[in-house]
């Protein structure tokens, strides 16, 4: 009784307003409906329940810590292998592994992947969201293939934007620093009736680095423009339809393709991006989704190359597909004046003659340059649905499944000679169960077939102790897997050069001789992941503690580096990886609070020694706020890697940071500066060649300022 | 109800089982009643009073009790029957039950009405009692955010001075009328916890949903002025039930029988409700101590 006069009580108060009154009326409803928040597991687990470790970043942290990128972001997360090899090239990968391209780990943007589908890799400078519209970052810091399918191996990054109706009605901000950088944004948000809208235009650039391996003065800048628009339409009061759509448009610089080159192979990139997502509520207990998504990304990179005339022989090229080895060996021969090679197969050597005839036909212009223009364009789409129901059964039961499909494809003349495309099919359930009150156990897995790799099924099992009501102990077993891509399976790889100067035999178009042709039959990698976790939640102190054993065996792994001079990607390669991981987050009164974050990692028996380029035995951060009064913080933190992996170096950053904030005739404002302090002026990371590249910075201290004014 | 049903509760009420105050039937005043409309939040909080205060008499209209052979002492329950009560001359002094403080001033300022014959227990809880329950769920300093509106500016201080007794770090952000609720909440995105009291000119039935949402998609905690809306979704409040106010209604009667009339107050009973999936949900881990916070009727 007391609890429905208390009900009763509301529905009085409600004087001014009907406000509370519809509340009150299903409290019961409202309740449950509150806990439908679709999250990376899919269902809104808190940190107790939930069958992962998980890394949140919120937009508050990167405010205070002066943290102005994403993987600037990442090296928040422990186990996070973060390698800035030039300006636009970051290599990402949690727990590291293979450097050359970073492959195994999801990164969604609202839960809509970003993962490239036709070279399997995430443009980390290109992801098309602004930080200034980031609301948190969600790192599930394991596989997660049971809730996201193949390529979430590793981990799940899930960067979650700013709900429209969230958003001020304008934002501008501006900085600048050191090494070139500025980054100019505006934002506005609107409400109409029944939606609402933000929309952001940003403008970054960022000379790079000063000095990059195979170019003294650097060649790495970024100047990158994006256009982002979020939209929010309840259409009724169980019903919601969300927009989205993005473009990011611009130029990166890259300084190397090929060892004839004499101009740069530079960038131009096109992402564009649209995604719905319909959302109706059948009760209050029952929701389903409906998502729509699409994404083109575009890339034009073309430059001058002028190799000796002899490589666009059409005979040369035949002998290299029929013998590579015989090929180069009368190359040297040419150049080095040494004797014709023998020793193929009967056939091969009568194309060793046939070629040698071409090489006697064009005299000494066989060795003299022919320029010309070469390419590595490429688009790549994808297009997907996915249908989600989630049901809370009771309160110890809570479900959510689905469905989707999706076409994929990868368009390049260079890569693929022509367009290539798959199409996947999946299906995908997760159950949490709460039998008593000291126990969770989550269940669930993802099947998918997919065209190109077969079928694949990711389970995961977990069960969270809760020992008492701040400390919960997490068992999990999970298996993911991460599918090879269209280039691995389908490469058809050569490049076609135009506009040569002078022409060959007539023509303005010839071949390099080298290629490579996929031959397919590649299954997924996989991993079977064993974790121990523990949770510590101390209110009085506002600390969570997340301590994390784990033990992951990683195989069926393609390792091998993949160039025209050797294309033979296989899954023979395995790594195991084990270590523990510490994450600690404090808050402890309003104007102090800090993190630490500590991975020790042992990355054993890799059959590979790429699966060793990207290894910190050591990783961790450390950072410290203190709000003053009067609107001035700062902050100090450290981020470090110990760098053990081949070709590898150690990693060390402090940064301080000074930030104000304040108010003019209503506007409020904030501006902040922020010195870096690197313990190395380079960068260096693994190839897969001998000698390692590095990248370096002229100055250890970079500096960086900030303004940004509110229009609340 | 079942007609079987009501007519047990009839015969509790009436029959003599359920006791009456005592003291109240021998007080010199007359105890006449003004309902608002015949909802069945007001009839089930006229049944408690009647249980307490067998003789009184409501009803609607005003008009209907006609003269009284003594002294009368009036109660208002909820807003509508406060403004009924405050568009009539009243031939005795006035206490506003179940009325939030913001809609009491603004109809009192609305009407014109001297407040020396008209007093009130609000319907909610006190900031004190709010900032209490938070520096005890948290059991540190936190930063505390509360929107006002042009119209409850006035509680600014009062909750300055309850965060200060508590040792809680207030954020208080004014709202401009023509303001997105959910965008008056970007500025006070830093705030471990936000503090939400009725206010007409804030919130709405449509826009406190939205409030939920937005504060839970940023993990925030919301600490509401009543038991339901903790079930809607607030982590936490203080509230008072109607045998609560009707406790601290004893006393105010007797202060009136002394002849002085009370200054409008906050509930002087109150207990926490909790929403523990909500807790959950946000990592709050909520104790016994809190649970069994509150002060109750003696």
């Amino acid at each position: 009784m007391g609890r429905t006069l208390s009900l009763l009580t509301t529905v009085l108060v409600a004087s001014g307003g009907a406000s509370a009154q519809d509340i009150a009326a299903d409290p019961e409803a409202s309740n449950e409906h509150y806990l439908m928040v679709i999250t990376p597991t899919r269902l809104r687990q808190s940190l107790a329940d939930v069958p992962a470790s998980v890394t949140v970043i919120t937009a508050e942290t990167l405010r205070r810590f002066g943290i102005t990128s994403v993987p600037d972001a990442l090296r928040l997360v422990p186990g996070m292998a973060v390698t800035h090899a030039t300006g636009p090239d970051y290599r990402i990968s949690y727990h590291g592994t293979n450097i050359l391209s970073p492959r195994r780990m999801n990164v969604l943007i609202d839960g809509i992947s970003v993962y490239r589908p036709a070279f399997s890799e995430v443009e980390w400078s290109q992801v098309p969201v602004v930080v200034d519209d980031i609301d948190r970052i969600e790192v599930t810091r394991g596989p997660d293939s049971a809730a996201y399918g193949p390529n979430s191996m590793l981990a799940v990054v899930n960067i979650v934007t700013k709900h429209p109706r969230d958003v001020e009605r304008g934002f501008g901000s501006v900085e600048v620093g050191s090494n070139g950088y500025a980054n100019l944004t505006g934002r506005v948000g609107l409400t109409a009736g029944p939606t609402a809208i933000n929309l952001t235009a940003n403008r970054t650039q960022d000379r790079g680095y000063d000095t990059l391996s195979n170019a003294a003065e650097g060649h790495d800048s970024t100047r990158l423009n994006r256009l982002n628009v979020r939209s929010r339409t309840d259409v009724s009061p169980t019903a919601s339809l969300d927009v989205q759509a993005a473009l990011v448009q611009g130029r990166t610089e890259v300084a190397f393709a090929d060892g004839y080159q004499t101009s740069f192979p530079d960038k131009r990139v096109m992402d564009a991006y649209l995604g719905a997502v319909w959302t109706q509520q059948l009760s209050p207990t029952h929701e389903v989704q409906l998502r729509l998504n699409h994404a083109d990304q575009r890339v034009r990179q073309s430059w001058t190359s002028c190799p000796p005339t002899v490589g666009f022989l059409p005979e040369l090229s035949t002998l290299w597909r029929a013998n590579s080895a015989l090929a180069d060996a009368l190359l040297y021969s040419l150049q080095t004046g040494g004797p014709i090679p023998i020793g193929g197969s009967a056939a091969e050597n009568a194309l060793l003659a046939a070629t040698v005839v071409a090489i006697q036909r064009l005299g000494p212009r066989a060795v003299e340059p022919t320029c010309g223009t070469a390419n590595q364009d490429s688009l790549e789409r994808r297009t997907d649905f996915e249908l989600q129901d989630t049901y809370v059964v009771s309160d110890q039961i809570r479900l959510v499944g689905g469905l989707g499909a999706r076409h994929q494809s990868g368009e390049s003349q260079t890569y693929l000679g022509g367009v290539r495309s798959s199409t996947l099919q999946w299906l995908f359930g997760n159950v949490e169960y709460r039998p008593v009150a000291w126990l969770t156990l989550n269940g669930g897995g993802y099947a998918e077939h997919n065209t190109l790799a077969g079928s694949t099924f990711s389970p995961r099992a977990a069960a969270n102790l809760h020992l008492s009501a701040d400390q919960t102990l997490r068992l999990v077993w999970s298996k993911g897997t991460r599918s090879p891509d269209i280039q691995e399976q389908q490469a058809n790889w050569s490049y076609t050069v135009n506009d040569l100067n002078p022409s060959l035999n007539g023509s303005t178009t010839a071949r390099l001789y080298q290629s490579a042709v996929a031959h397919g039959g590649l299954v997924s990698e996989r991993i079977t992941s064993r974790e121990i976790g523990y949770l510590l939640n101390v209110q009085r102190l506002g600390m969570l503690l997340d301590v994390k054993l784990f033990d992951d065996e990683l195989t069926s792994l393609i390792s091998e580096r993949l160039n025209l001079a050797g294309f033979a990607p296989t899954n023979d390669n395995s790594v195991t990886l084990r270590g523990a991981e510490i994450q600690l987050t404090a808050e402890w009164s309003p104007r102090w609070s800090g993190f630490l974050n500590y991975a020790y990692l042992d990355n054993l028996d890799a059959t590979h020694s790429l699966e060793r380029s990207q290894y910190s035995r050591h990783s961790g951060a450390i950072g410290l706020t203190h709000a003053f009064g009067r609107g001035w913080r700062s902050s100090l933190s450290y981020y470090g890697s110990s760098g053990d992996g081949v070709g590898e170096s150690r990693y060390g950053r402090w940064d301080l940071t000074l930030s104000t904030s304040g108010d003019v005739q209503g506007l409020p404002w904030t501006t902040s500066i922020s010195v870096r302090r690197l313990d190395n002026r380079s960068v260096s990371y693994a190839f897969g060649t001998p000698d390692a590249l590095a990248s370096t910075y002229s100055n250890r201290l970079q500096v960086y300022g900030q303004i940004g004014l509110r229009f609340p | 109800m079942s007609r079987r049903r009501r007519s047990l509760l009839t015969l509790l009420l009436f029959g003599g089982l359920v006791p009456p105050r005592a003291a109240w039937a021998g007080e010199p005043y007359d105890l006449r009643v003004i309902v608002g409309d015949d909802s069945g939040a007001q009839r089930q909080i006229i049944q408690a009073l009647r249980r307490r205060y067998p003789s009184m008499v409501a009803d609607r209209d005003v008009a209907k009790f006609g003269r009284a052979g003594r002294p009368v002492v009036y109660l208002a329950v909820g807003p509508a029957a406060l403004r009924t009560a405050l568009s009539v001359a009243l031939d005795g002094p006035l206490i506003s039950l179940f009325t939030s403080r913001q809609t009491f001033v603004r109809l009192l300022e609305e009407r014109g009405v001297a407040q020396r014959r008209v007093t009130a227990i609000y319907a909610e809880p006190a900031p004190a009692q709010q900032m209490q329950l938070i520096a005890l769920l948290y059991q540190r300093s936190v930063r505390v955010g509360t929107l006002l509106s042009g119209q409850t500016a006035y509680m600014a201080p009062l909750l300055q001075q309850a965060a200060r007794e508590h040792k809680l770090d207030l954020a208080l952000k004014t709202v401009e009328p023509d303001k997105t609720l959910s965008r008056a909440l970007t500025d006070l995105a830093s705030a471990n916890v936000l503090l939400i009291s009725p206010d007409s000119g804030l919130y709405t039935a449509e826009n406190l949903r939205q409030l939920l949402e937005s504060t839970y998609r940023r993990g925030q905690p919301v600490i509401g002025f009543s038991a339901a809306l903790v079930s809607a979704g607030t982590l936490a409040s203080a509230y008072s039930t109607v045998d609560d106010t009707i406790s601290q209604l004893d006393s105010m009667l007797e202060a009136v029988a002394a002849g002085r009339l009370p200054e409008a107050q906050y509930p002087r009973y109150w207990r926490v409700a909790v929403n523990e999936n909500v807790a959950r949900s946000l990592n709050v881990i909520v104790d016994d101590t809190v649970r069994k916070l509150g002060n109750r009727p003696p």
